[in-house]
């Protein structure tokens, strides 16, 4: 074959796709049983066959990439939603995400005493505007929060991007550019990677070992199997990516542009619950906690009065995420706590992206040497090119960044085919 | 320095582990005006001494531990006030061959544990041979990360399993995060420990100095010549230096006026954590468990590495700590869940069931005032990181052990970084009043 793409997540799945509308002969080796990478989605945990998305939930306003794959596969999207709103004045500022529900000490604050905080923190933006790279906790201190607006505002790493707040900087939330015109996916996230992986020669459950050059060749090897190939692309997560083995050794600028990327820690809690329209009615656009799950949202109602509620929570090392009842626990307590109902719960589930050997974290941290590292992290090897969402050059990290890169390497895979001799006739 | 002629310059040294203590010791020395401050209420940082419970006056270091023969700065400073450091035993093989790398030094008959059981005789020798020709004919290149090199030497299952041990105990990362260089270049060799626990050090340091405990600092704002230091209790100190000693994922929840700049927050937000921390027990069977664990012992299982804390007790029961890290960080939530791992390696490398009589463990990525054991660069970046962690900004200048190009990551790293940031600011001139250049130093 021509082509070996590694990872059957989006980025792989658009490279293949491309690839092989081009022509070219492809095959996609996965780790894993199933496809969708971090875009999982379980439909066997909760009642009725509703979807359960383990990891990207939200499609946001721009991402016209991810739009378009939408559009052209017939995805189905939920009705438009908004996590949060924006300031009075209209404006869309890094206090906006404060103005939706706000539980504080397992406590709801009265839409005064948000209002009290938001506001706060509304000014601090304006008399002391934050530089993009200062840390989330640095610009709090500087700009002389009260310990209340601290904390709460520095406690939205927990949901975006899913870390604790330490290494997150102020461009994440300043301005907000994810959560204010957003839409999910009508049936499951995974519902895209499905679509895309029709046609494609995907094989599931070849974990790749070694990628070896070999007289103007490579060869792929598997637990089991050898693939050999002109070009790979590799569209695995930062972390797997360094589980495997190249020869010829990657050049020192690519093993440090992964390594100088760290991936961020934590997971999902997904409750469906009874007497959905009510706590969808009560819960209103989210609501954001100082307690381990930092934010929780509701997908529309679904058969018989149910309701899912997804919730993101950091790896803050309590012990939480690894503890399936206790996190759904504290995600009930959320609930009771922001709808002031009783919450039945019907079923659960908790992901941990820390453990999952093939993710390594929930999505890259492109901080470090911002804007090189992406472009770092895209560049070529020779016949080895690289995708994913920490290779994107616009919407890095999330799914439309993920199909762009996709479509990237596909790109240069084909540009080889057009400037570099033709293959080698087989000899004996 | 620019302070006003008879009185010594004011300094405030945020952070009491070794690196803030022998700043603060050195410019005392020199005649400074030095304070400490420090957020714990204790001094020593990730020097951490714990005695309770331990039977036979024993002790055990959750924190920083080992003196290899390369902590020069450190011994020389423990000398001067008065600490022990005990005798040597080794971890790499004493007999090493010529040219031999530290991973080979690791490799030896009856302390790798692989699937619950120690490699010994046939099943050892087959290892040794399988990493020893890897190295020969496919040798790693200094910055290939282990894990792809295991890969790209088609190493086998046991083999690889055996690395996880070995490869994880000098950093304390997952084989996927760290470079070759430290099971190539780096030599641990010989081991030696502060006699009565780490802290000695930092509790000897402390005891002239001035220290203000439970003192977190919220912001550092530079204007005007001075410094002026927010503490989170509100009150504000001024002073004409200050230096910042605290942990590399402690110094981005400190706010900075002007804000640092970005090339040094870019550094600090692409550093990977070394997360988890260690987990330390007293066993009654003290002969048989120091005949088995005095030189380390490696594993694959959550619990990468165990060692004697105290080898050179000869008598009594023995005091053994474990390591957990990375993905298997996870385990140390459970303090329970992480002591039987300890109690079933030990258990393994003696031979027999052993006797837990106290016990103590530390998380120290849930530790705020650190989020992380440390920080351990590869090879190819060390040096343009630490250029860019170390330099000071103004009036503050920054210590701590991830500022040391050569040994970042351990105690030497934040004794030597503690000197050097002496330095930087006995080396700063006197400020001459303006009035004193016009009358004193201008030819009428």
């Amino acid at each position: 074959m021509s082509t070996v793409v590694i990872g059957a997540g989006l980025a792989g799945l658009a490279a293949a796709r491309s690839l092989t509308r081009a022509g070219e002969d492809v095959v996609v080796l996965e780790a894993q049983p199933f496809v969708g990478g971090r875009t999982r989605t379980l439909r066997d945990r909760l009642r009725h066959g509703q979807p359960a998305d383990l990891g990207a939930s939200f499609i946001d306003i721009g991402q016209d990439k991810l739009l378009q794959y939408c559009d052209e596969l017939g995805v189905a999207l939920t009705p438009q939603v908004a996590l949060f709103p924006s300031d009075p004045d209209g404006r869309l500022t890094a206090a906006s995400p404060l103005r939706t529900t706000l539980v504080i000490g397992g406590r709801r604050l009265s839409v005064c005493e948000r209002d009290r905080l938001a506001d706060e923190v509304r000014t601090a933006l304006d008399t002391t505007p934050p530089e993009p790279t200062e840390p989330v906790l640095a610009w709090t201190a500087r700009a002389g929060l009260t310990p209340a607006a601290r904390n709460l505002f520095c406690w939205q790493t927990g949901y975006n991007p899913v870390h604790e707040a330490s290494q997150v900087p102020m461009s994440m939330f300043h301005p907000p550019h994810v959560g204010s015109v957003c839409w999910m996916m009508a049936d499951g996230t995974d519902a895209l990677a499905q679509a895309l992986a029709e046609g494609l020669d995907i094989r599931l459950e070849q974990p790749v070992r070694a990628t070896r050059r070999r007289r103007g060749q490579l060869v792929v090897e598997t637990d089991t199997d050898r693939f050999s190939a002109r070009d790979v692309v590799v569209a695995t997560p930062v972390t797997p990516t360094l589980a495997i083995g190249f020869d010829p050794v990657l050049p020192d600028w690519k093993v440090n542009a992964l390594l100088a990327t760290p991936m961020t820690q934590g997971g999902k809690v997904i409750g469906q619950y009874a007497d959905g329209e009510v706590i969808s009615r009560a819960l209103g656009l989210s609501a954001m906690s100082d307690g381990p799950i930092s934010l929780i949202w509701a997908r529309p109602t679904g058969p018989e009065d149910t309701v899912v509620v997804l919730g993101l929570l950091a790896d803050r090392a309590d012990g939480v995420l690894r503890d399936e009842e206790r996190c759904l626990t504290v995600l009930d307590d959320l609930v009771a706590a922001a709808t002031g109902t009783s919450p039945r719960r019907l079923a659960g589930v908790v992901q941990d992206w820390t453990q999952e050997r093939y993710a390594g974290g929930v999505v890259s941290m492109l901080m470090g040497d911002f804007p090189r590292l992406p472009s770092l992290l895209a560049q070529s090897v020779g016949p080895i090119h690289f995708a994913g969402e920490h290779t994107a050059e616009m919407w890095a990290t999330g799914m439309d960044g993920a199909l762009r890169s996709g479509e990237r390497a596909a790109a240069e895979v084909l540009q080889r085919r057009s400037t570099r001799q033709p293959e080698p006739l087989a000899v004996g | 320095m620019d302070a006003s002629s008879n009185e010594s310059p004011r300094v405030l040294v945020v952070g009491a582990g070794l690196a803030g203590l022998t700043a603060a010791h050195a410019l005392t020395a020199a005649g400074l005006d030095v304070t400490v401050l420090e957020a714990r209420d204790r001094v020593g940082g990730r020097t951490y001494t714990v005695r309770e419970g331990f039977a036979d006056g024993q002790h055990g270091d959750l924190g920083g531990e080992l003196v290899t023969i390369d902590y020069r700065a450190l011994t020389a400073l423990c000398a001067a006030v008065g600490v022990e450091v005990s005798d040597e035993v080794w971890y790499e093989r004493p007999q090493a061959r010529p040219g031999e790398t530290p991973l080979e030094g690791y490799l030896s008959d009856g302390r790798i544990i692989v699937d619950g059981q120690v490699l010994t005789g046939g099943r050892f020798a087959a290892v040794d041979d399988e990493i020893r020709v890897a190295l020969r004919d496919t040798p790693p290149a200094g910055h290939e990360v282990i894990e792809q090199w295991t890969r790209r030497a088609g190493l086998s299952g046991v083999a690889r399993r055996a690395l996880a041990g070995i490869a994880r105990m000098p950093v304390q990362y997952d084989l996927v995060h760290i470079d070759a260089h430290y099971l190539t270049d780096a030599h641990v060799g010989n081991v030696r420990r502060i006699v009565g626990g780490s802290q000695q050090l930092a509790n000897a340091l402390a005891r002239d100095l001035r220290v203000r405990l439970e003192a977190p600092v919220l912001c550092v704002r530079q204007s005007g010549g001075h410094v002026r230091v927010e503490l989170e209790n509100g009150e504000q100190l001024t002073a004409d230096r200050v230096v910042v000693a605290i942990p590399p994922f402690v110094l981005p929840t400190i706010g900075f006026d002007p804000p640092l700049p970005a090339s040094l927050i870019g550094a600090l937000t692409s550093m990977q954590r070394s997360r988890g921390g260690k987990v330390i027990a007293q066993y009654a069977e003290g002969d048989a468990v120091r005949a088995a664990l005095s030189h380390a012992v490696f594993s694959d299982g959550p619990l990468n590495t165990a060692w004697v804390s105290n080898p050179y007790v000869t008598s009594g029961p023995a005091v053994v700590s474990g390591f957990f890290s990375g993905a298997d960080r996870a385990v140390l939530e459970s303090e329970e869940t992480a002591l039987a791992f300890l109690d079933e390696l030990v258990g393994v490398a003696v031979g027999g069931p052993v006797t837990r009589i106290a016990q103590h463990s530390k998380n120290w990525t849930a530790d705020r005032y650190a989020f992380a054991m440390g920080v351990m660069y590869n090879q190819a970046t060390r040096d343009s990181l630490v250029a860019q962690l170390a330099t000071p900004e103004r009036r503050v200048h920054f210590a701590g052990d991830f500022t040391d190009l050569e040994l970042s990551g351990t105690m030497e790293g934040a004794v030597r970084s503690g000197h050097r940031v002496a330095d930087e600011i006995l080396r700063e001139p006197t400020r001459i009043p303006l009035t004193e250049i016009n009358t004193r130093m201008v030819r009428k």
